[in-house]
């Protein structure tokens, strides 16, 4: 399957991740945070951007890999369900991907990861920000 | 993207450990020294350590919560609205967030925090 | 309180001579008596006056008699302390007394005869002739009468001197201080011409007086045989009261000239025995011998000569005594001294020895001492040229210091200017960063914009590029001045290490330069000392070679003295002969103390 739309890729950790580029609304840096009462680990904390209150998810804790040490760079993805940043410790750029689109696993975080996809960089998990929202949304 | 139009004005300012945590000053019915009646506010933060000494008790109507310390601010203040990824949080007790001096403060209603003992936990 | 030995004695040494005038005025008046006829109805008359006259006179006499012994008699009433000088004092007046019994006797005498006589002839119808007989009488009794007290007054007088010696008046002290007067021989002239004239004038007038009777009874007899019969009375009756007249004088005379005989007489025996004492050489206190003029000049004298033989005889006995003992311990000290004598040889033999070695000691002391005053002026030289290094040592860590200053300096600014780079560089980084987001942004939607926008997001992908490229080299950039910061850093400590090193070594070299200050002149000093003592040690060796000389001399001396010492123990025994002699003549005197 060819990739028609084109992804944002950027790397967290080892792993590279994208997500579409018409989801990815921004890349900014990640000021100091604000920790919410209640939050799950994953959930770093929130930031002000533009007026809005943002809350930053870290996928290192998501997938079960944290990292430690502060991330510079978030990608900013918005969805009908709202609008989240995702930690990134480097952002490669768009990229038009190939390959497979398949669902990655099927518990946790993994069931909204799709490929194996592929880059000029490597291997990419695709994030499924739709479900991936819902998902934060309900964990 | 949402531009809560909301101002609210008397806000209590509080610390607990190293985090902020901010409550409307209509809520809170009289301050007390705590007396261990109370939940800890560090529980939301994964503060494991309990409320140091001199702690001070924010009573709501025969409930309350207890923070290391308290500041009134009396100025006001837009209430910027709760991301909907974080309005399930803490029992739903987030009421908003407010900026003071170029922090963000999260606002806690204690009216929601103390409706139910599975609220704080 | 007992009573003083002198309590009294100024009366009773005028007791005599009180007596002596009354004998005188009693044969003035015997005399009288007999020799004058006195007219009927005033012999009443004139004993009364004469005895009035001569009672008061012999009053008045009395109290000046007494007025000049005052201090004897204030001695004796205990009113005067007995001392030297106040015995002394009545000493004086007690050997001045008789003088003053001779004077007042004549002197009150003279005038009792006068005054007797004019009031006798004033108060009777005497005739003038007969009063003027009377006055005659007086005026020749009167030498011979005080004669007479002057001599009973002088026994007394010895007597008092003697009880004064006895309280306690040195006789030295009295000798020496009563001076004698050689006047002997013309008292004795005056005793003498009295004694004879005095009864002559009177036997003369009595003659006179009867023959004038006689005559005047022949010229107014009638007839012869009336003359015959006054003749015949004459003869028979007057010739007894005549001879007892002239007996009476003859005693007085007799008196007085054995009187006189023994004022010269006594004080001579006694002076005899005392030199026959001494002549028999018992010495001791010199005894008092009272007298008068020369015999008292005499006795002074003598005194004197006895204390100084006795004082002479002390010093000859001691001195006796000493060259006894002198000369036993001579004579002990003569029999090892002979042994002593070899021994002091073979003493002074070794002695020679040693002195001929101490002078080859001193010759080699002299050469080492040179030696060493070379070596000390070698060590001064070194220890100045030590000193230059020191200080061209220390300049060059001055010098080396003000590099390592510089250097630090350097650094310190190259450090600074490095800081400066590196925040140029992170601004660049920031700018670089902020670029190399817009970018990404740009590329984002320009990919949104689909076919349109791709040449956007090339720009925008290029753009991204050249930020990360210049991110990459200023983090390069960043390597570098970290880098360079560690090696300032380290070069900062490196340079402050030196400094310090070099401080420390200026501080180090300025010690060394003061040690080798003080050297310098130590070593000055020990080659000033080290040439004076090279100096004094040459002298020393010409003092040795002297000295080897001296002994020679003193060897030789040795053996003149062994000779001489043998010489001197003959000499020795006779000493000590001489010595016993001296001691016996000594012990034959029995000095007494």
């Amino acid at each position: 399957m060819a990739d028609s739309q084109g992804h944002l890729v950027f790397a967290c950790g080892p792993s590279l991740y994208a997500v579409p580029a018409d989801t990815a609304s921004e890349v900014v840096n990640v000021p100091s945070l604000t920790r919410v009462p209640g939050a799950p680990a994953h959930l770093l904390g929130v930031f002000a951007h533009r007026g809005e209150v943002l809350p930053v998810v870290d996928l290192t804790r998501l997938t079960g890999k944290p990292l430690d040490g502060a991330f510079k760079r978030a990608v900013l993805v918005r969805t009908p369900r709202g609008a989240v940043a995702l930690t990134a410790t480097k952002v490669l750029g768009v990229s038009m991907l190939e390959g497979a689109f398949e669902r990655l696993g099927d518990s946790g975080v993994h069931q909204h990861l799709r490929g194996p996809a592929r880059a000029a960089a490597g291997e990419v998990a695709v994030i499924d920000t739709q479900t991936f929202v819902d998902f934060l949304a309900s964990a | 993207m949402t531009f809560g139009a909301e101002v609210i004005e008397g806000v209590v300012l509080c610390q607990v450990g190293a985090h902020r945590l901010a409550v409307r000053a209509g809520e809170v019915t009289s301050f007390a020294d705590a007396d261990g009646s109370a939940p800890y506010a560090g529980v939301g933060f994964d503060v494991t350590a309990v409320s140091p000494q001199h702690a001070r008790l924010l009573r709501h109507h025969g409930a309350g919560l207890v923070v290391d310390s308290v500041e009134v601010n009396a100025e006001r203040l837009r209430l910027m609205p709760v991301p909907p990824l974080l309005t399930s949080l803490w029992g739903g007790a987030l009421a908003g967030f407010i900026e003071v001096s170029g922090h963000l403060w999260p606002l806690v209603s204690l009216a929601r925090l103390t409706a139910g003992p599975e609220a704080v936990s | 309180m007992t009573t003083s030995p002198l309590k009294g004695l100024h009366r009773w040494i005028t007791n005599l001579s009180t007596i002596a005038v009354l004998v005188g005025v009693f044969i003035a008046f015997v005399y009288a008596w007999i020799a004058i006829s006195f007219p009927e109805g005033t012999r009443l008359t004139f004993g009364v006056i004469l005895a009035v006259t001569m009672i008061c006179n012999n009053v008045i006499g009395d109290g000046e008699e007494q007025r000049r012994l005052t201090t004897l008699r204030q001695i004796g009433d205990g009113a005067l302390p007995v001392n030297e000088e106040n015995l002394l004092k009545a000493a004086r007046e007690t050997m001045a007394l008789p003088e003053v019994s001779f004077w007042l006797c004549l002197a009150f005498l003279l005038s009792g005869s006068v005054v007797t006589a004019g009031l006798w002839s004033l108060l009777t119808t005497v005739p003038t002739n007969v009063a003027l007989r009377v006055s005659f009488i007086g005026v020749v009794i009167a030498p011979l009468t005080a004669t007479m007290a002057l001599l009973v007054s002088v026994p007394r007088s010895r007597a008092v001197l003697r009880a004064l010696v006895a309280a306690g008046l040195p006789v030295t002290k009295l000798y020496a201080g009563l001076p004698a007067r050689f006047s002997m021989r013309r008292r004795l002239m005056v005793y003498a011409v009295l004694s004879l004239y005095a009864p002559l004038a009177l036997v003369a007038e009595l003659a006179l007086s009867r023959v004038r009777g006689l005559l005047d009874l022949m010229v107014l007899a009638p007839d012869a045989a009336a003359m015959q019969s006054v003749a015949e009375a004459q003869r028979a009756a007057g010739l007894l009261p005549v001879l007892g007249l002239v007996l009476l004088v003859v005693f007085v005379v007799s008196a007085t000239a054995w009187l006189a005989g023994s004022m010269v007489g006594d004080p001579l025996k006694e002076l005899a025995k005392e030199t026959e004492r001494l002549a028999r050489g018992a010495h001791g206190e010199p005894r008092f011998v009272p007298g008068e003029y020369e015999s008292w000049a005499a006795a002074g004298a003598i005194a004197a000569m006895e204390a100084q033989l006795v004082e002479l005889l002390g010093r000859l006995g001691g001195a006796a005594g000493s060259i006894t003992g002198a000369t036993s311990s001579l004579s002990d000290q003569q029999g090892s001294g002979d042994d002593r004598v070899e021994l002091q040889r073979a003493n002074l033999d070794a002695t020679s020895a040693t002195t001929q070695d101490l002078a080859r000691s001193a010759r080699e002391i002299a050469a080492n001492a040179q030696r060493v005053s070379e070596l000390a002026a070698a060590t001064f030289s070194a220890a100045r040229a030590g000193r230059d290094g020191a200080d061209g040592f220390m300049t060059a860590m001055a010098q080396a210091r003000e590099g390592n200053q510089a250097i630090a300096d350097s650094v310190v600014r190259l450090n600074k200017r490095v800081q400066q780079v590196g925040r140029i560089i992170e601004f660049i980084n920031g700018i670089a960063d902020k670029s190399d987001l817009l970018a990404l942004n740009a590329e984002l939607e320009g990919n949104k914009a689909g076919e349109v926008g791709r040449g956007f997001s090339l720009v925008a992908a290029e753009m991204r590029r050249l930020a990360e490229s210049v991110m990459q080299s200023t983090q390069e950039i960043g390597g570098l001045i970290d880098e360079i910061r560690d090696a300032t850093n380290a070069a900062v400590m490196a340079t402050e290490a030196g400094v310090k090193a070099t401080d420390a070594g200026a501080a180090l070299a300025q010690r060394v330069g003061a040690g080798l200050s003080r050297i310098v002149d130590d070593a000055n000093q020990s080659s000033s000392a080290m040439q004076s003592i090279s100096l004094a040690t040459s002298q020393q060796q010409t003092g040795t070679d002297q000295l080897v000389e001296a002994m020679t001399d003193i060897l030789r001396s040795t053996e003149g003295a062994s000779i001489a010492a043998r010489e001197m123990r003959g000499a020795h025994d006779q000493l000590i002969s001489l010595a016993r002699d001296l001691e016996q003549t000594v012990v034959r005197f029995e000095v007494q103390s």
